[in-house]
């Protein structure tokens, strides 16, 4: 790359950084770090848009693929965290990056799993870039306000960080709520 | 080499405008990093390996920056080692990104995108994979992309999509580019899909492609190729206004440089090239099927990835011995069903095969069962068996077979057992008596690994392998090739999890996310932090 081209990308970075540096910059993988807005159809036709769904409280997008070992116990937690948290405003997204390989084995494997959670793909790996997700499965907690509070990488059952984040945020989003009134 | 690095500084002069007309107020950034380091080199048996205790590091850093519905994002990969050799640094991809409420998208720099199924064409990267090239030795992120502009729109039942520019073959570092002066994106295409979505959840889309191919004799110029595609999605049943089982189906068939007259004949003659891919989903009540036809002929375009239709396993031994599409000629199917009889049982049975040219035929037969007793709360597990044949390989035989037991105690402690044998046949060239022959391997693969939630893991892996055309089979070699390797990870804190490998590493086929990559064998120890900031 030309010298010129690297000094270009320090202008980017800085400038970008300046920008960002008003407040304390929060980031993804704290709290306070905005959740890349989107728009998406699930498998059962529904058009679902996380500025709608976090309207109704916390949101959990999660990435995961048919390939990926760990996914199949991490989905099934989530459908526990529906049935629990579902009637107090929890919504989940499972989003599925499988490619063409797999592509047909999405519906019959959710399917299998039981789960009654909205599920997309993304077949064009748009989400998937969006949230830098890189590894499967990962799960990001998005408030009720839009920011991501918590990111789980991995799945190890028995890990209950991630679980004790979503109730932290109901206490928060109530706590936010009696403020408000 | 000047005009693409120009072309580059204008894009990131364009994304620095946007960066600094960005509101602050709402303007974030957000990286992710991954930092791999390895202590040690290739097994002796490998060629051109250097120094044994090579030291060497990998690190890519993404970066994005968000304001409002504006994004734009650049990514650093860097290669260095002990041996100097084809080190190199420098931004791998940039990009501007913008959405608007009103169904517009557009993407200007590095793009991926699909279209229909991949027939025609589909871009994409394996994020979580590094890749380590042999010969010009050198490990970068495998990236399929294109280097131009994605423009997208959807509003009511039409959704266009447009993708143009240099395409990338994907597996090229930048060291090609700086050392050896071989630009990572070449050549041009250009192309686009239109969907209409018609009630009852049918769709019906088109597809053309542009790319040049070949010189044209009669002008001594390029020749260019179009590609065109048609696809329909829906579910019968749901059209016809049935309810109970949901039959979910998709057929898409593309030919090049054909009139739509031609390609409306659905011409599947060898000599036409063609793609044809028809799949079906019968999902009712504890029984859903999967059914999956393919047609392909001189369809290996170097920017599509039409589906394999071959199983991607979990299990190690099946994984690192799938088949590679051939899709200059293969023609084939995959049937999968499962039956679930119990809450707690999955039982899948999975047929799949492909023949090819000069009689190349790939075929497979599987079964696994999986158990999850009183919800997996104190143990599950599942057994498999796989039989399979492969000639492009030369595997006449091969069958597999295996087990893996996930035990929990103390709500936060857990340890998983894995243990796979497969014996193949293989025909190839036997020595001793000057001829050709069946030759016999084996292959072991035990794996434990005892987790403690909230902190991490440990354990070890242990393969056993006869075969002798293994990476790190040693010349001479008349035992059994015996690699241990021990394996640790840990959550350091929020955002940043690091793991650990010391031994004897494998080396072969692998597959992630549907797309087959060679690892290089290992020995020695490497660490690998992923950060998140």
């Amino acid at each position: 790359m030309s010298r010129a081209a690297v000094a270009f990308a320090g202008l980017v970075l800085g400038c970008s950084l300046a920008a960002a540096a008003p407040a304390d910059p929060p980031s993804v993988g704290t709290p306070r770090a905005p959740a890349p807005d989107f728009k998406v159809r699930s498998l059962d036709s529904r058009d679902l848009r996380l500025a709608s769904l976090r309207a109704h409280g916390p949101v959990i997008v999660e990435f995961w693929a048919t390939w990926c070992e760990p996914c199949r116990e991490a989905l099934t937690e989530l459908e526990d965290w529906r049935k629990q948290y579902g009637p107090r405003g929890l919504s989940i997204v499972a989003v599925s990056v499988d490619g063409p390989r797999n592509i047909s084995k999405v519906r019959p494997y959710v399917m299998r799993l039981h789960v009654h959670y909205p599920v997309v793909i993304d077949e064009d790996q748009r989400l998937q870039r969006l949230y830098q997700a890189n590894q499967m499965p990962t799960a990001f907690l998005v408030d009720a306000a839009g920011n991501i509070a918590a990111i789980r990488v991995g799945y190890r059952r028995g890990d209950t960080s991630f679980a004790s984040r979503i109730e932290t945020q109901f206490k928060a989003d109530t706590t936010a709520a009696g403020s408000a009134r | 080499m000047r005009s693409a690095a120009r072309s580059r500084g204008r894009l990131l002069a364009l994304a620095l405008a946007c960066a600094a007309l960005a509101s602050p107020a709402h303007a974030q950034l957000a990286a992710s990093n991954l930092l791999l380091f390895q202590l040690g080199n290739w097994p002796p048996s490998m060629p051109d390996r250097g120094t044994p205790d090579r030291e060497s590091f990998y690190d890519r850093l993404d970066v994005q920056y968000v304001s409002g519905s504006a994004l734009a994002g650049v990514r650093f990969e860097t290669d260095r080692n002990s041996d100097v050799e084809n080190e190199y640094a420098g931004f791998t991809q940039r990009f501007v990104d913008w959405h608007d409420d009103n169904g517009l998208h557009l993407r200007v720099g590095n793009c991926t995108t699909i279209l229909g199924r991949g027939l025609v064409h589909r871009s994409f990267e394996l994020p979580g994979v590094v890749l380590e090239e042999t010969g010009f030795r050198t490990r970068f992120t495998p990236v399929r992309d294109v280097d131009g502009v994605l423009a997208e729109f959807a509003r009511g039942p039409v959704a266009l999509r447009a993708i143009g520019g240099a395409p990338s073959e994907g597996d090229v570092s930048l060291a090609y580019e700086e050392i050896l002066g071989v630009p990572r994106h070449r050549g041009h295409i250009a192309g686009g899909q239109g969907v209409l979505t018609l009630p009852r959840q049918a769709a019906v889309g088109a597809i053309a492609m542009r790319s040049p191919g070949g010189i044209d004799p009669a002008t001594n110029l390029p020749q260019q190729h179009t590609i065109g595609s048609g696809f329909v999605d829906l579910d019968p049943l749901r059209v016809l206004g049935l309810g109970g089982p949901a039959f979910p189906s998709y057929f898409e068939y593309a030919q090049e440089d054909r009139t739509f007259g031609q390609w409306w004949a659905f011409d599947t003659s060898d000599p036409t090239p063609h793609a044809l891919y028809a799949g079906t989903n019968l999902l009712w009540r504890a029984f859903t099927l999967s059914l999956e036809w393919k047609d392909y002929s001189q369809f290996r375009l170097g920017t599509n990835d039409p589906p394999s239709l071959v199983p991607e396993h979990t299990e190690v031994l099946l994984n690192r011995t799938t088949h590679v599409l051939v899709a200059n000629d293969e023609t084939g199917y995959q049937v999968e069903g499962s039956w679930s009889p119990l809450a707690w049982a999955t039982l899948v049975l999975n047929r799949s095969r492909a023949d090819g040219a000069r009689d190349d035929r790939y075929e497979e037969w599987y079964a696994g069962l999986r158990a999850l007793p009183r919800g997996g709360r104190g143990a599950d597990g599942g057994v498999f068996y796989d039989r399979g044949a492969d000639s492009t390989t030369a595997i006449t035989r091969r069958d597999t077979y295996g087990f893996d037991v996930t035990g929990r105690w103390r709500s936060r402690w857990s340890a998983r057992l894995d243990v796979e044998r497969q014996t193949s046949e293989r025909k190839s060239f036997i020595a001793a008596t000057s001829s050709i022959g069946l030759t016999h391997f084996e292959d072991v693969h035990v794996s434990l690994v005892a987790t403690l939630a909230d902190v991490g893991s440990a354990g070890f892996t242990w393969d056993r392998t006869t075969d002798e055309l293994d990476p790190s089979w040693d010349p001479g070699r008349t035992t059994p090739l015996h690699l241990f390797s021990w394996n640790a990870s840990a959550r350091i804190s929020d955002g940043n999890e690091a793991v650990l490998f010391l031994g004897r590493r494998r080396g072969g086929l692998a597959c992630t996310a549907g797309t087959c990559y060679v690892v290089q064998p290992f020995e020695g120890f490497e660490a690998r932090l992923v950060s998140r900031f």
